[in-house]
């Protein structure tokens, strides 16, 4: 499993929490200068573990949850323009 | 010659038409209550300097004082954000939206307090005094665009400009017995305007009544279809997870006004967490460098410490199913129904010790109950306006929201001026300080 595909494996239910947070997730944090106490860290997967439950539960079965290619702005605009069909 | 102010811009304008109120009386009266109201409601962070012009019939707003979040650029000033009173920087022109409305003929009173960096439901701040409500000076004031609700609540503006990214505008609104109205996304130019999670901000203006929301809104938004003609109204009130004593406020108000029932629970809840989704990753991109200068407050360290960690693709998943999402619920809720009567309130009003963090009797349930029913809105984009419709057994307002297909806001406000009317009467909600 790459590290690339971790976050969406995740989702899918293919990898565990742990694998995920060694793997990818802690790593974000820190790359972003943002350094946490164990007691923080601890938080945080909580709430991503609760967070990524959610997200199965209320969307599609798992194998709806393939990479997107689009970038943000892509997809803002994207959505902009279906929101204009409604004026 | 008079020497109290009507209770609506419509009002006003009348007095100055007629000249039976000069363009200079009608200032000083607006800044003493402005003034007045300050001194009991603290929802002023900066007062600004105002240059009184004549009356000009022909601008929609002349003569007509505001207010606003301190979210937005003003002319050579920066923003406080909560965090501050703003600073002098020369060159600074003001956002878009606050020109739209000094064109108009608007004054500028001051600057309005609010939540830090507006991620809060409430609008408890550390730094800066924290706005009372005016009903009631130990009932919490939601966030972010806490200084906005009660200034308008208490008579000391006409109307006032906040955002909404999770219900910061229908929150505070609800808790201050207001009107609030989210506008649909993108409708407002967000120019000059901070930004918190670019995906979900939406600019929104708070009144004491429908006809003070129509006339802010025709100046900022004059495209909209005006001319409205009848509308098909729904509700949406089973299923919710409401205490009785809300139930038994809104029910009967959603079942007289809205012609037929609607299920959108399963939207909403799949728009609820995608909205969440959205919002932490998108306030931990906005807010990394502060959170990792430990500067930023604690409810964006909270939120954006677990966004830094919540992967892009999954933020990019979530914004990607926006548009199929909307489909689907307009599909469902919209192929009957122009303007759907749904649950905002879930329990009674709290006090300021339950929800303001560090208080003894906090507690987070009541916390997260202001912003249950709120975010999924955002998700889709929606238009939605917060208007009290009842009292609960302790005399506290209950509020519900009244959702439209994007860019349909005249519609919304077509449904809550019969609300009004019903329930307030003509002239809308009273201000608090002047009972």
């Amino acid at each position: 499993m790459s590290d690339v595909d971790s976050p969406m494996a995740f989702l899918r239910g293919e990898v565990d929490a742990e694998h995920y947070w060694r793997t990818f997730g802690e790593q974000r944090i820190e790359s972003a200068g943002v350094y946490l106490t164990q007691v923080q860290k601890d938080r945080v997967l909580k709430q991503l573990l609760r967070l990524a439950q959610n997200l199965r539960d209320v969307s599609f079965d798992a194998g709806h949850w393939q990479k997107i290619e689009s970038n943000d702005t892509a997809l803002h605009q994207s959505f902009e323009q279906f929101l204009a069909t409604y004026r | 010659m008079t020497t109290q102010l009507p209770n609506t811009i419509a009002g006003l304008t009348s007095l100055l038409q007629r000249g039976d109120l000069s363009a200079h009386e009608s200032l000083r009266l607006q800044l003493d209550q402005f003034t007045a109201g300050n001194h009991v409601t603290q929802a002023v962070t900066q007062a600004l300097a105002i240059d009184a012009k004549p009356y000009d019939a022909s601008l929609p707003l002349s003569g007509v004082a505001l207010a606003h979040k301190d979210i937005f650029d003003l002319k050579d000033r920066l923003p406080g954000l909560g965090r501050d009173r703003g600073s002098e920087c020369d060159g600074v022109r003001p956002a878009n939206v606050i020109q739209t409305l000094e064109r108009a003929g608007a004054i500028n009173l001051g600057a309005l307090t609010m939540a830090e960096d507006a991620c809060a439901a409430t609008g408890q701040t550390l730094d800066l005094p924290t706005a009372l409500n005016p009903l009631d000076p130990t009932l919490a004031v939601g966030g972010s665009s806490s200084g906005s609700a009660v200034a308008v609540a208490s008579g000391m503006v006409y109307a006032s400009l906040g955002t909404d990214t999770a219900g910061s505008v229908r929150i505070p609104a609800m808790t201050c017995g207001v009107m609030g109205l989210k506008t649909t996304h993108g409708l407002i130019d967000r120019q000059g305007m901070a930004l918190l999670s670019p995906s979900l901000d939406s600019i929104g203006v708070l009144a004491r009544s429908v006809q003070d929301l129509g006339a802010v809104m025709r100046v900022l938004a004059p495209n909209l279809a005006w001319d409205v003609g009848s509308v098909r109204t729904g509700y949406w009130c089973d299923g919710v997870q409401v205490t009785d004593d809300i139930a038994n406020v809104i029910k009967p108000v959603m079942r007289r006004h809205g012609e037929r029932a609607v299920d959108v629970s399963h939207h909403e809840q799949r728009a609820g967490i995608l909205q969440q989704l959205i919002m932490a990753y998108e306030v931990g991109q906005t807010q990394r460098e502060r959170i990792a200068q430990q500067t930023a407050c604690q409810q964006v360290v909270g939120l954006g410490t677990l966004g830094l960690s919540v992967p892009e693709q999954w933020w990019l998943q979530a914004l990607s199913r926006r548009s199929a999402y909307l489909a689907e619920f307009s599909a469902q809720a919209f192929d009957e129904v122009d303007v759907l009567l749904a649950v905002l309130q879930v329990e009674s009003l709290p006090s300021v010790d339950e929800v303001y963090l560090g208080e003894a009797n906090f507690k987070v349930a009541k916390l997260l109950g202001l912003h249950r029913y709120c975010g999924w809105v955002n998700y889709l984009g929606l238009p939605s306006l917060a208007m009290p419709v009842g009292l609960d057994h302790q005399g506290r307002p209950v509020s519900i929201q009244l959702i439209a297909k994007p860019f349909h806001e005249p519609q919304l406000l077509a449904v809550a001026a019969r609300i009004q009317n019903e329930i307030h009467g003509e002239q809308g909600i009273m201000p608090v300080l002047n009972k």
